[in-house]
């Protein structure tokens, strides 16, 4: 892994090459010689890969861009290669009335970063997309970690994200919280 | 949700567009505090359609805002970082 932070890789602010997700029309790449080719939907993908002989693996033109994200794994044995991560906006290529939205706190799917160079390692006020999930290789990161956000931070990103993914905690909480009342109520006592 | 029908003789109202909430604010307190919402009925079907599909369980993009949205397409298409932040950059390749 080429990335650096003494401190883990959860919660470091990197830069990272992040690849846009790839939409329709899906543009194919044939090699150096071909001229790439365009399908307009992933029907017409589908029904090519199953009438047409279209490989079902294809390598696709999509966009990519060096940026910071937020990491939120950690990989301290290094079998997994890919690391789950949010990207980030600037706040100063929206309009000054959804800057001030965000600044105020009140869009939950943004959480901002003030411009604090010693924290975060960015020399622009930022916000955490918790609607942008992507997952980056690790040798798309740039070596070093410029930034970090503190557990608080990232509880509260956790909090929020699980309402973003749609993950359904309550058979989880109930389970945890019989099992606290199981040991509260032994005899053993806790 | 109970439904609750009113005739329109009965009563006078606004009348919405399809896409449009007319909503009714409390006497004196400004936008502050809501009293009612009305929705065209087309609007409302759609809304009972959603409520139908999912239950209790609302998926979260029904609560996006309409910022966060911008913020986030605005990204997703690159165009939030028309520069680099050299700065940054260079503490990453230090």
């Amino acid at each position: 892994m080429g990335a650096t932070t003494a401190a883990g890789l959860r919660g470091a602010i990197l830069w990272a090459l992040v690849g846009f997700v790839p939409e329709a029309p899906f543009r194919l790449w044939h090699g150096d010689k071909q001229r790439h080719s365009s399908l307009p939907d992933a029907r017409t993908f589908g029904e090519q890969a199953r009438h047409q002989g279209l490989d079902a693996q294809q390598t696709f033109l999509v966009e990519g861009k060096l940026r910071p994200v937020v990491l939120l794994q950690d990989r301290p044995r290094n079998v997994l290669r890919e690391i789950v991560a949010l990207r980030m906006i600037r706040l100063e290529s929206l309009p000054d009335p959804e800057q001030s939205s965000i600044r105020e706190q009140r869009e939950p799917s943004l959480f901002h970063l003030p411009l604090r160079e010693s924290k975060y390692g960015l020399s622009k006020e930022m916000a955490v997309d918790l609607n942008a999930l992507v997952r980056v290789h690790a040798t798309a990161l740039l070596p070093r970690a410029v930034g970090r956000l503190d557990d608080n931070e990232m509880r509260v990103i956790g909090h929020r994200l699980v309402q973003h993914l749609d993950i359904d905690l309550e058979p989880l909480l109930a389970r945890l919280v019989d099992e606290r009342l199981e040991q509260l109520t032994s005899p053993e006592g806790p | 949700m109970r439904v609750k029908q009113v005739q329109a003789n009965e009563t006078r109202l606004p009348e919405p567009e399809a896409g449009e909430a007319i909503v009714v604010s409390k006497y004196g307190d400004g936008d502050d505090r809501r009293k009612a919402v009305i929705l065209h009925p087309d609007d409302f079907d759609l809304f009972e359609r959603y409520r139908r599909i999912f239950a209790a369980r609302e998926p979260y993009e029904m609560r996006v805002s309409d910022v966060a949205v911008v913020a986030h397409e605005l990204a997703e298409r690159g165009g939030d970082e028309p520069d680099l932040d050299l700065d940054s950059l260079d503490r990453a390749l230090r």
